[in-house]
């Protein structure tokens, strides 16, 4: 395994996030958050370190739903 | 973090992921009513149906249009209230939007050839539940397509049948029984 991702990999948030969204087509930010069992603000900077390293692509549809 | 954890973590991860049978099961359930009950409306009082000429047109095509639009509502709204949509639930709602466009197109080229769209609607809606129920690996639905398959077979052997009571039949043991039985299932996959 590359070593930069196994290195990101190693967060118990971030291995949830990956292993549970390899499971499905599209998940938003509320399920994902009952399934990593995390807070909003640790979650969003999880993401987004994920999304940086190309491992997961995230779509926001509006301010009103940017959970989603 | 040893990789004993982390395979722990992946392991339980995934387990939380369920396909949510109770939506297709209420779906099921909606247009298995609805349908007989249109049936046997149509056949106690036909002479409200059949007024004019493109009435039970109006009547056959209308009712399940307004259908399709509250369960295609009632579906976008279980899958935001779940959160995620699984791979086979995406497969489970392609191969059911295939067949309402399908049965779109049964119904206009039948009226076009003014022949009775029942049997072609039936044929394919049992080859649908008989995917549905192998996909989701529950035996009623499956045994309900293929019931609905030999009932179907069968009445194209039987001269001068009734196509309103071929529906109720139909549509009960093919569709009703056995979308109340995952309507009811309490445990998902």
């Amino acid at each position: 395994m590359n070593k930069e991702i196994e290195k990101l990999l190693f967060n118990p948030i971030r291995l949830k996030t990956i292993s549970f969204l390899m499971t499905v087509e599209t998940c938003n930010f509320k399920a994902l958050l009952e399934i990593t069992d995390s807070t909003k603000g640790n979650l969003s900077t999880q993401l987004k370190k994920l999304n940086e390293a190309g491992l997961i692509k995230i779509k926001i549809f509006s301010e009103k739903l940017s959970n989603n | 973090m040893t990789k004993e954890e982390q395979l722990s973590i992946i392991n339980d991860t995934i387990k939380k992921t369920k396909y949510n049978l109770k939506p297709l099961g209420y779906n099921l359930v909606f247009w298995g009513v609805l349908i007989i009950t249109m049936s046997l409306f149509h056949y106690f009082f036909p002479q409200i149906v059949q007024l004019t000429y493109y009435s039970s047109l109006i009547y056959w095509v209308a009712i399940p249009l307004f259908g399709m639009v509250y369960t295609t509502y009632y579906n976008i709204n279980s899958g935001n209230k779940l959160g995620y949509e699984t791979q086979l639930g995406r497969v489970i709602r392609i191969i059911w939007a295939v067949f309402g466009l399908s049965w779109i197109s049964i119904v206009v080229l039948n009226l076009l050839h003014d022949s009775n769209p029942v049997q072609d609607i039936l044929f394919l809606l049992s080859t649908v539940l008989i995917m549905s129920g192998v996909i989701i690996r529950f035996k009623p639905v499956t045994f309900g397509g293929i019931g609905l398959l030999i009932f179907t077979i069968y009445t194209y052997y039987v001269p001068d049948i009734n196509f309103l009571l071929v529906n109720v039949v139909g549509i009960t043991f093919g569709m009703l029984i056995p979308g109340l039985a995952l309507y009811l299932l309490k445990k998902d996959e």
